[in-house]
């Protein structure tokens, strides 16, 4: 599935998280910018939502969850012919290195790192999900944005 | 040779016994056997010398018989008779008795005596008798004589003078005579007769065997060679017969001719002995003259010769004894040694063996077993000691290395865990104060602007504080994994430049990249890292410049044999003082800068970190308010240039 980025503003976003707080964030943040945002706590909630005949344009998926967290999660939804084409984007509070690597080697169409910098969300996005059509000629990931408060 | 011995005991025992057996064994035989050759050789030489000395004695005896003989004969009433009767012519009843008298004397001594002769003073032969197959034989009248000229006869004649109250006889040099067939060596004795008023008469004449002589002085031991020669060297007896009387035979054979050293010796002295003389020195000879006292013409040497072998052969058999009772004794001490020296060095072979695998870690290694209370017994007992307790000293160690990983792993997790949790909220409260800022809850005043500003800026610094605090000790745990591939230097930069522009713009700063034409299109490394290591240090570049420009290099050093990565800046520089600890953690130049510019203090160890597991070096030149230089170093392999080759090759054709 390709992403139209003109109607960003339309799009319909699966965001996938255990954290109430981090979901209240992530969501408003992208509410903000015009999308429309279902939740789920985790991958079993998220995958029961989209039994029901909704397929987002993008699903965010939070790695550590409870009962069934992202790994298990991806796999599930790249197995199933309904679900295999919509981008799957890490989100991760592991911003340590070698983490992101791991995630797209899983399968993972993009990798964020937790905090969503809501100023920055679309670049932030574009960048992430700019990954898969990079892969095949360069596996290497883009440095996050926190990277640049790396200091002396 | 003696690095068998070096490596190894039991040879060197075996060694040792054997020479300290076999040296007093050489030496005593040779001791023995030269100390008995000596005693061999004298009593040798004694023998020979008593042997010649009794010999020749005895040989002179019976040379000195016939005289009395012949003066018997000469005194004799029927010779006197005749001698009286010469002048007045009637002498034929004379001559009757004197051939009787003859044969009767004949008769007698036919083993002493071939003839005799009673002889005119013209030298006719008038009566002679002759032994004729061991018979006195009459010769008739056709078979008589004239001696005249004969040397006896004339050598006889002329004696008269010398001597008054005894009539002198000659003795003739030695002469063959036929006999039969045969030849066979005589002397001739001759006296003159002369009637009681001195008239001369005649010469009686007995013709004197030698044989018996001959057998007398070859009466000894059976491996003695018996010579006899005269002053000339003639061989009298030679146990090689074709020898003999070279003289009368007229062949040049003789002692002189054969053995002239020696000859020489032995014809010169009365007596003598000679050991291995220059001529035949496998021989023991001794010497010494036959000389009858009172007459001139015989001297002769009688020479008993002997092979050295022959005395010494004894000796051969006592050497062979020794060498076999010699072989045999050390046979038996090598057997012995090797016993010995096996209960000796099994043990510590095994001990050896056991040593290596227990220390080449075979656990089940079976611990020698103690079979004797001695020595031996005590070291293999304290080596199975120290066995079990090295056991239980590594098995205490595998349990403290087994339970140093688990506390590093279980340490690991709770790390990974408080991280998460940390973060949690830390994100929380960013993502809060985002939205806030954002305005989605409704207009901020600056004042609340500024404060939630302070906010999110410090929840930021935490949580990059966290992150690093966790990377660094990922790091050092070496849990990173380093994954080199080939990589093209020109993209990395491309996209390094494009992502630092909005930073350069930000802060109103030149961004310049620049790549050695030298350096290969393609280089090994682990990419991201060393993403990682740039994006650090350009960070710290834009931080700290205020105005100019930063600067990334790829390039190739001068030798060749390295590949850098060089970010320059022109900002406000590292103090001398300062450059050797920018690298540690939790280091910034002063608390001033630290407060002016928020960071955790990790950046720069976390990048000296990565490069060194990357196999780099990372080096720092700087001028206050000039700028930096950070120069990072990798080797640049012979595989990066020989792919780059085949690749060229691939695309050649």
């Amino acid at each position: 599935m390709s992403l139209n980025w003109e109607k960003i503003t339309e799009w319909e976003v699966l965001l996938v998280d255990d954290e109430p707080d981090n979901i209240e964030v992530v969501s408003e943040s992208l509410e903000f910018y015009g999308m429309t945002v279902k939740t789920a706590e985790n991958g079993e909630i998220a995958l029961d939502i989209l039994e029901d005949e909704w397929l987002p344009n993008i699903i965010m998926l939070d790695l550590s969850m409870p009962v069934m967290d992202g790994w298990a999660t991806l796999r599930r939804l790249k197995s199933d012919p309904k679900t295999q084409d919509i981008p799957v984007l890490a989100l991760s509070a592991h911003a340590i290195i070698g983490d992101s690597e791991r995630a797209i080697n899983a399968g993972f169409d993009g990798y964020m790192t937790k905090p969503i910098s809501v100023p920055t969300l679309i670049q932030d996005l574009r960048k992430a999900l700019k990954y898969r059509s990079n892969i095949s000629e360069d596996l290497s990931p883009q440095p996050s944005e926190t990277k640049d408060e790396t200091a002396l | 040779m003696f690095n068998i011995f070096a490596s190894n005991l039991q040879n060197r025992i075996i060694f040792v016994f054997v020479v300290a057996l076999l040296v007093p064994a050489i030496v005593t035989s040779v001791y023995n056997i030269s100390s008995s050759r000596e005693a061999l050789l004298t009593s040798a030489k004694l023998t020979q010398i008593q042997t010649t000395n009794v010999n020749a004695a005895a040989a002179e005896r019976l040379l000195a018989n016939p005289k009395s003989d012949l003066l018997f004969l000469s005194q004799a009433p029927q010779v006197r008779r005749y001698i009286n009767n010469a002048s007045s012519g009637n002498t034929a009843t004379a001559l009757r008795d004197v051939q009787s008298l003859f044969q009767s004397f004949l008769g007698r001594t036919s083993d002493l005596y071939s003839k005799s002769c009673l002889l005119d003073a013209s030298g006719l032969e008038i009566v002679c008798v002759s032994v004729i197959d061991g018979k006195a034989t009459v010769l008739q009248p056709d078979d008589l004589t004239n001696r005249g000229n004969d040397s006896f006869f004339s050598k006889t004649v002329t004696l008269t003078s010398n001597v008054t109250n005894q009539a002198p006889v000659y003795i003739s040099k030695y002469s063959l005579v036929k006999n039969d067939d045969t030849e066979i060596p005589v002397l001739h004795y001759a006296s003159l007769l002369q009637s009681d008023d001195g008239t001369i008469a005649g010469v009686l004449m007995v013709e004197a065997l030698l044989t018996p002589i001959f057998d007398l002085v070859s009466q000894t031991s059976a491996d003695q060679e018996v010579y006899l020669v005269d002053t000339d060297g003639n061989y009298l007896l030679n146990p090689d017969s074709s020898k003999l009387y070279g003289n009368i035979r007229g062949i040049n054979i003789s002692l002189l001719s054969e053995y002239p050293n020696d000859a020489e010796e032995i014809l010169s002295r009365r007596d003598g002995n000679l050991l291995s003389s220059q001529d035949q020195p496998n021989s023991l000879q001794a010497f010494v003259r036959i000389k009858p006292a009172g007459q001139a013409t015989i001297q002769w040497t009688l020479i008993y010769k002997e092979p050295l072998d022959n005395i010494l052969g004894s000796i051969r058999s006592t050497a062979l004894v020794i060498v076999v009772i010699t072989g045999i004794s050390l046979v038996f001490a090598i057997l012995m040694t090797l016993v010995l020296t096996r209960a000796i060095v099994r043990p510590i072979k095994i001990l050896a063996k056991a040593a290596n695998d227990i220390s080449s870690g075979q656990e089940d290694t079976p611990l020698p077993q103690v079979t004797t209370q001695d020595e031996i017994g005590m070291l293999i007992n304290a080596f199975n000691e120290m066995v079990q307790q090295v056991n239980t000293r590594t098995q205490d160690l595998r349990l403290a290395t087994a339970r140093a990983k688990e506390a590093a792993r279980v340490k690991g997790e709770f790390l990974a865990n408080v991280s998460h949790e940390l973060r949690t909220p830390l994100n929380a409260i960013i993502g809060f104060s985002d939205m806030l800022l954002m305005g989605m809850s409704g207009e901020l005043n600056p004042k609340q602007r500024h404060k939630m500003e302070r906010l999110k800026e410090n929840g930021v610094r935490l949580l990059t504080l966290i992150n690093n605090i966790l990377d660094i000790t990922r790091i050092e745990a070496r849990r990173v994994e380093i994954v080199n591939k080939s990589f093209a230097p020109r993209a990395l930069a491309d996209r390094l430049s494009e992502q630092m522009s909005v930073l350069a713009e930000r802060n109103g700063l030149e961004f310049k990249t620049h790549i050695d034409p030298q350096l290969p299109e393609t280089l090994i490394s682990d990419e991201q890292r060393l993403e990682q290591v740039v994006v650090n240090l350009l960070s710290n570049a834009f931080k700290f410049t205020e105005k100019g420009s930063v600067t990334l290099d790829f390039d190739v050093d001068a030798d060749g044999s390295n590949w850098r990565v060089i970010v320059k800046d022109t900002g406000i520089g590292i103090p001398p003082h300062a450059l050797n600890v920018i690298f540690e953690e939790f280091r910034q130049v002063d608390g001033s800068s630290s407060r002016a510019f928020k960071g955790s203090g990790l950046g720069l160890a976390i990048t000296r970190n990565l490069v060194r597991i990357m196999d780099g070096y990372i080096a720092v030149e700087s001028e206050l308010g000039q700028g930096s230089k950070f120069t990072v170093t990798f080797p640049l392999m012979s595989r990066e240039k020989i792919n780059i080759e085949a690749l060229e090759k691939v695309e050649a054709s």
